[in-house]
């Protein structure tokens, strides 16, 4: 049986990650500046695209992040919930959409809602923590009703109101989806949640509220941000390899992780322990920040979120072979389609369409391919559908095209 | 608990895939309840399973139960008729043991406890 690292050593290793964050923030702008910018984004409207470094700055914007990762990892911690593949992408989702959404403020009445809801099962809350932390997809919801009124105590009552129901709906709803796609779409909670935002908006229609979005969106501080980033995911390596080695895991092994197909439930963590889970973090993180830089596309908040998103995942299904068809896709998608690879929305779409890199794992990269390009399709079509208030837009959309593509690919497998 | 005798039929799903993809012809399957827990019993014929295989399956069905994953993705076990990982059967177990004889085939005994008052 594989040695196994202890959640106490699990759980440095992530808190220094978060810590570093922080540490950033403050090495790269002025405590002065840092605090009217955190202002700035607490009370921001959040709908997609709101890059947190131009309305906030640099060090605002990774603090936010940073503070969000670890409230993520010290609720994991309080809760008891173990250190796997699935919280560790969990924590890597907040803290990288802490760069374009997610806030101390708006987050908070999902997870009460969450809590709510195991109360009313009669339930430890720890067995609702996944879809209390993924479920933060929706918490722009909760910024756009208090800004609506100016962020009175009425519209902060009424935004919480809303965000503590979107919390108690969530699980249920979560956990049932997740069977239309199969496992297929790893982003499952952005599916969920493009479903309740796409009701819940239909609603505010009927009542003339309507959302618009809109795209903040900086480019000017690419160059500090590939330098940390680079370090940031070398780091990652580096410790991943150390502890392999401490442990008696042969390196050669990564070779077994990378020929997992990645549908859920393919918790690295579990299946192939936590110093190799480490190493492709790692090898994920450094390869698309290369492949935005190729393609001269900036690192901002929004991209970097894409970037730290796929940093989780690869501790819960993506690796660079299943991942690298559906890119691919994605890339042929915008050739045929004339997108410029500078396009905002994109870019987005190119990190997260690996939402779908279990198509390509499971049905081999001709699918993951055909999946990448029909993702860049649909994506485009579905902020209207939820008023740019579902954060994880790519989510919904692997949804369905992961429960379009899954029966289709799976009538033409031959059976075993 | 909430759908804890569907849960036990899922769990069976997924023992069941495993068994058809290993060319199983004959299947026993025991359950057996008490105060405070499931005990499943399952033995087949199934065939051609590595050593390898085995010494994975029982690392998978070993790890600690994970309350959060089980409600999160229960409804994914037995759902697929490709997979055989049976990740899941081990995040949704307390206790299980599992021993293969090429000559005689799997025997698998989990053990899952529950909330009486829910069940």
């Amino acid at each position: 049986m594989k040695k196994r690292l202890s959640e106490k050593i699990k759980f440095k290793i992530i808190a220094f990650y978060l810590i570093i964050l922080i540490a950033f923030a403050l090495f790269t702008t002025p405590l002065n500046e840092i605090l009217p910018g955190y202002k700035k984004i607490l009370f921001s409207t959040d709908i997609l695209i709101s890059d947190y470094i131009k309305i906030g700055g640099l060090g605002s914007a990774f603090i936010n992040s940073g503070l969000l990762g670890l409230i993520a990892l010290l609720f994991i911690k309080i809760n008891k919930t173990k250190l796997n593949g699935l919280s560790i992408a969990a924590i890597f989702t907040i803290s990288g959409f802490s760069l374009f959404g997610k806030n101390t403020i708006n987050v908070i009445p999902i997870i009460i809602g969450v809590w709510f809801y195991s109360i009313y099962q009669k339930e430890n809350f720890n067995k609702f923590i996944i879809p209390a932390l993924f479920g933060t997809a929706l918490a722009p919801m909760v910024s756009q009703i208090a800004s609506i009124f100016n962020f009175s105590i009425t519209g902060i009552i009424f935004g919480t109101l809303l965000g503590i129901i979107i919390g108690f709906i969530i699980p249920p709803i979560a956990s049932h989806v997740i069977v239309a796609h199969e496992g297929f779409n790893l982003y499952n909670i952005g599916f969920t949640a493009g479903i309740i935002g796409t009701i819940l908006i239909s609603v505010f229609r009927a009542f003339n509220f309507d959302f618009q979005g809109h795209l903040i969106w900086s480019t000017n501080f690419t160059k500090p941000i590939f330098i940390f980033l680079c370090l940031y995911f070398t780091s990652m390596i580096i410790i991943g390899y150390i502890l392999a080695n401490q442990n008696n895991q042969s390196i050669k092994n990564l070779k077994k992780l990378w020929k997992r197909p990645g549908r859920a439930v393919t918790d690295f963590v579990i299946s192939d322990g936590f110093p190799l889970t480490l190493i492709n973090m790692g090898i994920m993180g450094l390869a698309y920040t290369l492949l935005i830089i190729l393609i001269k596309a900036p690192l901002n908040g929004p991209v970097v979120g894409g970037i730290f998103t796929i940093v989780g995942f690869s501790a819960f299904g993506k690796h660079p072979f299943n991942t690298g068809p559906v890119v691919i896709g994605v890339l042929l998608g915008a050739l045929t389609k004339g997108w410029t690879l500078q396009n905002p929305s994109f870019i987005l779409a190119l990190l997260f369409s690996t939402t779908l890199a279990p198509i390509a794992g499971f049905f081999g990269s001709i699918s993951g391919i055909i999946a990448g390009f029909l993702h860049l399709t649909v994506v485009g079509n579905l902020v209207y559908l939820h008023g740019g208030l579902n954060l994880y837009n790519n989510g919904f959309s692997g949804g369905l095209v992961a429960t379009f593509l899954y029966p289709l690919l799976d009538g033409l497998k031959k059976e075993r | 608990m909430k759908h804890e005798k569907m849960k036990l039929v899922k769990l069976l799903d997924e023992i069941l895939c495993f068994s058809f993809i290993h060319d199983a012809t004959e299947m026993n399957i025991n359950i057996k309840m008490d105060d405070e827990k499931y005990i499943i019993q399952f033995k087949d014929n199934s065939k051609g399973v590595s050593k390898e295989r085995i010494e994975n399956i029982k690392e998978m069905i070993n790890v600690e139960k994970q309350p959060e994953m089980e409600e999160y993705y229960w409804e994914l076990v037995g759902q697929q008729d490709y997979n055989d990982e049976f990740t899941l059967v081990g995040l949704m177990s307390d206790k299980a043991s599992i021993h293969y004889d090429p000559e005689k085939g799997l025997s698998l005994t989990l053990y899952r406890n529950f909330k009486k008052n829910n069940k």
